[in-house]
């Protein structure tokens, strides 16, 4: 008597998946629902597929030495001390260090010529980027105008290498310099430091 | 059944003073006697339960003689019809994610396939040093030359160029066939910083610093100058090929 009830539902489950319809439409749907599945994660993951951190990271230096190679080719006579500040807080280290040290002297010899620099990055590059070190190395093309206070202005290009090292403030530069031209530019073409 | 049983306890009962050695027998058999009217009681009610019980079963076959009634009053029209119900839901479902499934599909390769193509210069650092090498190289090559055999630098640079750089080259390399023997020129370039800007599968842009060594073989006069340029290169097959060069609208 205990039995009967128990085979019941059993025997109905079993009812439902030997009806061929039931059961064959039961394995569509859920071959519908896995594609869709599958079809809505691809489709959301295509959606939201950005750069990886790696191609962002390298985007975000490069940009960054762009920033700080263009104000470290701007200055105004007019305003030398807003102008050298931009540099040291562009800059860090050795490069940091020799900005603030001949600080006194450039405001003077800047304020002598009394000539607005101003600089527009054509192109740049970091040839090389270690992420876990934290360094980096580029090179910018940059079209430099001086205008001095009286007299036409005078645009040249000119070919910079730099380093940028990775501080708390972001990425900064730690070394800045035209690529030396002629015999002497063999080398690594890594000048020092300069403005 | 009873009736016996209970006179025969009831004659044990009587023997039980007289004979005290048998007490174990009579208290036993007391035992049994009073044992006994229980005994006698339950079968006594068993038959009425055994008289209950084919009730019961007789009511069994009329339940499962109901059973069929119902069920096969359902099956055959309510239970068809539920599983045409359940099937035709299944189906819409089906449907549904199907559609869904399809469209998704759809908008994930239309999303893929208008998606900027990824830079991987850099990230990638055998295929970044690899257009380097090579750009390098083909700069290097086009840009150096000997006033004595211009040809030889201009063969080497039809492998070496493609597109809109090779009418570029035409034009400038007309010059040097002309000027080079007059002034007894030898131009050596070399590419001194190069970064990779931009790389994607077949495509590339690279910053390129380059010093010239310009000795006229007449007077030993030698200067030196310094270009700055973006090569465009495009790959085809395993080779990089300078495609247009950048120069800033400048001074090259």
């Amino acid at each position: 008597m205990d039995e009967t009830p128990a085979q019941a539902p059993t025997a109905g489950a079993h009812r439902w998946l030997s009806d061929p319809l039931l059961a064959t439409a039961l394995v569509l749907a859920v071959l519908a629902a896995a594609f869709a599945g599958w079809a809505g994660w691809s489709w959301y993951s295509a959606a939201h597929a950005g750069p990886p951190a790696s191609a962002q990271l390298r985007d975000q230096v490069l940009q960054a030495g762009e920033q700080a190679v263009q104000n470290f080719n701007t200055l105004d006579y007019r305003n030398v001390a807003q102008g050298l500040n931009l540099w040291e807080q562009s800059s860090t280290g050795t490069l940091h260090d020799e900005v603030a040290a001949g600080r006194a002297q450039f405001i003077r010899q800047i304020q002598q010529t009394k000539t607005v620099t101003t600089a527009r990055i054509l192109d740049g590059a970091l040839t090389s980027l270690n992420a876990r070190a934290g360094t980096a190395s580029l090179i910018v093309a940059v079209q430099i105008t001086v205008t001095p206070a009286s007299g036409s202005p005078v645009t040249k290009q000119s070919r910079l290498a730099g380093r940028l090292t990775r501080v708390r403030g972001g990425w900064k530069l730690s070394a800045l310099g035209q690529v030396p031209v002629g015999a002497a530019a063999n080398g690594s073409g890594t000048g020092s430091a300069g403005g | 059944m009873a009736d016996k049983t209970r006179e025969a306890s009831d004659e044990t009962a009587a023997d039980t003073p007289t004979t005290p050695d048998e007490t174990g027998e009579t208290v036993t058999e007391a035992k049994t006697a009073d044992q006994a009217p229980e005994i006698a009681d339950e079968t006594a009610a068993a038959p009425d339960e055994t008289a209950a019980a084919p009730d019961e079963t007789a009511a069994a076959p009329d339940e499962t003689a109901a059973a069929p009634d119902e069920t096969s009053d359902e099956t055959v029209e309510d239970r068809r019809s539920r599983t045409r119900l359940v099937a035709l839901i299944l189906g819409l479902v089906t449907v549904v994610l199907a559609g869904f499934g399809v469209w998704a599909t759809l908008e994930a390769h239309s999303l893929r396939s208008t998606a900027a193509p990824q830079n991987l210069a850099l990230t990638d650092g055998a295929a970044t040093s690899a257009v380097k090498k090579q750009i390098t190289s083909a700069i290097n090559t086009v840009f150096s030359y000997n006033y004595a055999d211009t040809g030889a630098t201009r063969r080497a640079a039809q492998g070496l160029l493609t597109g809109p750089a090779i009418k570029q080259y035409n034009t400038y390399f007309a010059l040097v066939t002309k000027d080079a023997p007059a002034q007894k020129l030898v131009v050596t370039t070399r590419v001194t910083n190069s970064g990779v800007e931009l790389l994607t599968g077949n495509r590339a842009r690279v910053l390129v610093f380059a010093n010239q060594q310009d000795t006229r073989a007449g007077t030993k006069q030698t200067s030196y100058a310094g270009a700055l340029f973006a090569v465009t290169a495009v790959r085809q097959g395993n080779r990089w090929k300078i495609e247009n060069i950048d120069t800033f609208n400048g001074s090259q």
